[in-house]
């Protein structure tokens, strides 16, 4: 991570020259095909193939376990949480209790797992190649109000921002004697409940005074916005479009028609 | 008569979330071109009376007028093309993801044209020395050149009046000297600055008129040599003279008249206090500063 605003890495690739219409039809497709599907196999298959799309586009594989390492927490709640929870049938491999594993639950969970990581890809591959500003512009030529882009743009870019604060306060509780992640599971779930509270207060301050200067700054200026560099769709972006239609449409037919994909294993 | 460019008539203000009015039956005008301070204590109310200018804040009961019109009715971006804002802090008004995006931002909100919103920006950019910088993501920038990225971006947007709050935290003496040159400009063209500080040296030296605010309400509107000889008054808004004025009155007793402001003019009247001592030669009860 640069430590920079947003996720954008500028490069010079097909990706990145790609028009943000066709990659957010072409993410919109990917991701509606990865939570249809269930199986394994397929989801890891479509992981592999947008780590290998990303590198395609000259995305350095440190930025791929930067993200890998963000989404661990997640990643690792699900594969504990999903069995616990939803053990689902068959027989038990452990029990305890009310608790009961089984091998249908740990698929269940790494099959939920891995499409989270698939998505979480799926989405940084739009936000790596493409420039916020033409991401906004794009949302606007969709049809999304221009102020609308402009909050999804900014949501976007600044998840790294509001991730610097969670670090910058973790490290201020740290340092006044606060300790963090020690002890069982919901000792260490309630130690960073003041890291939480605070960086949550942080960011809705930061969110309100960004709104009056966006306002200040005339964004509800009664006249049409100038566009600096205006983004134009050109045959190849009407090529990924069509192409990830097509692909969509063969995913559907073989999880739908065929029956396939539609459990974990 | 200088025709006023605010006028606030009778402003009452008080948040949702709190008890006690802000801003309490205040009345203030501003003329065309005029350099006004705002002064006075933490909670006085300054932000809160200058976030009115640009209609952020809505009067809960009064009136302002913003170039002879209310501004009651009118949006807080339309209001934007006449009254510039720069926050206290930078951390929260930088969004662009370059240097040249967030100048870029406010001009093209106003329905210029590409040429004319590239020309402001670029002027802007140099006049702060950001050209060199202009692709650069202001976020990961030091403060100083995040502070000049905040006064590029309002001076892009040229505005009839520019509305300042604590602009000098965290510039060095070349960036707050800069700062200055460039408002000084911007009021010989007829711009209208209002300055929102702590710092009584700077609104002693730049501003023609300082208003002190208290609780609420104007406690004092005068020009700075005025105003700063008010030691009961500056005590009751919890404020201090510029050292520069309190050093200049405690050598009264030696021949000092007192009323120097800036660094500037006290040398000229104790280097001429010396020499006149110098010529005479001192008299033996005479004292010395």
């Amino acid at each position: 991570m640069s430590g920079g605003f947003d996720l954008y890495l500028p490069r010079d690739s097909w990706l990145h020259r790609l028009d943000p219409r066709a990659k957010l039809w072409a993410v919109l497709l990917a991701g509606t095909a990865g939570l249809i599907y269930r199986q394994i196999g397929v989801l890891a298959g479509m992981s592999i193939l947008t780590h290998l799309v990303l590198l395609s586009a000259r995305i350095p594989p440190s930025r791929f376990g930067w993200l890998w390492r963000r989404l661990a927490p997640l990643l690792v709640m699900i594969l504990i949480l999903q069995p616990v929870f939803v053990p689902g049938p068959g027989p038990d491999l452990i029990s305890l209790g009310p608790l009961r594993l089984t091998v249908h639950g740990i698929l269940e969970g790494i099959s939920f797992a891995l499409r989270a990581a698939t998505l979480a890809f799926m989405a940084a591959t739009l936000l790596l190649t493409t420039d916020p500003n033409e991401l906004v512009q794009g949302l606007s030529k969709l049809g999304l109000p221009y102020s609308w882009g402009l909050t999804v743009g900014l949501a976007l870019r600044y998840l790294p921002t509001t991730y610097g604060l969670y670090v910058t306060i973790n490290e201020a509780q740290q340092a006044r004697g606060w300790i963090v992640g020690k002890g069982n599971l919901i000792e260490r779930g309630r130690s960073y409940l003041p890291i939480l509270v605070a960086t949550i207060i942080a960011a809705l301050r930061l969110s309100d005074g960004l709104a009056l200067a966006l306002a200040a700054r005339g964004l509800d200026y009664p006249a049409r916005r100038t566009v600096l560099h205006e983004i134009r769709m050109k045959a190849v972006d009407w090529l990924v479009i069509g192409g990830a239609a097509v692909v969509f449409a063969g995913l559907l037919v073989v999880r739908y028609g065929m029956g396939f994909g539609a459990l974990p294993w | 008569m200088a025709e006023r460019i605010l006028e606030i008539a009778g402003l009452w203000f008080w948040y949702e979330d709190e008890a006690a009015p802000v801003l309490r039956g205040l009345d203030l005008a501003v003329e065309r071109g005029e350099f006004l301070a705002l002064v006075g204590a933490n909670g006085s109310g300054k932000t809160t009376l200058t976030k009115h200018f640009n209609g952020l804040l809505r009067p809960r009961r009064g009136s302002v007028r913003v170039n002879g019109e209310d501004a009651g009715g009118r949006p807080v971006g339309e209001l934007a093309r006449q009254v510039g804002y720069l926050f206290q802090n930078p951390e929260q008004q930088i969004f662009g993801p370059s240097v040249h995006e967030e100048v870029a931002f406010g001009p093209q909100n106003l329905g210029l044209t590409a040429r004319e919103v590239e020309a402001r920006v670029e002027a802007a950019l140099e006049r702060f020395g950001l050209s060199d910088v202009a692709g650069s993501p202001p976020a990961i920038m030091g403060y100083g050149l995040r502070r000049r990225v905040t006064l590029a971006s309002l001076a892009a947007m040229d505005p009839l009046i520019l509305v300042l709050d604590e602009p000098t935290v965290g510039l060095d003496a070349r960036g707050l000297a800069e700062t200055f040159d460039w408002l000084a400009e911007l009021q010989a063209q007829g711009r209208t600055i209002v300055l929102v500080t702590h710092d009584m040296a700077l609104a002693s030296k730049h501003a023609d008129r300082v208003v002190v605010m208290c609780e609420g309400q104007i406690l004092a509107s005068a020009p700075p040599i005025e105003l700063f000889q008010q030691r009961k008054l500056l005590l009751q808004a919890s404020l201090a003279a510029p050292p520069v004025l309190e050093l200049a009155q405690a050598l009264m007793p030696w021949g000092m008249k007192g009323n120097s402001l800036t660094v500037g003019s006290f040398v000229d009247e104790y280097a001429a206090l010396i020499t006149t001592r110098a010529e005479r030669g001192p008299g033996p009860a005479e004292a010395t500063p």
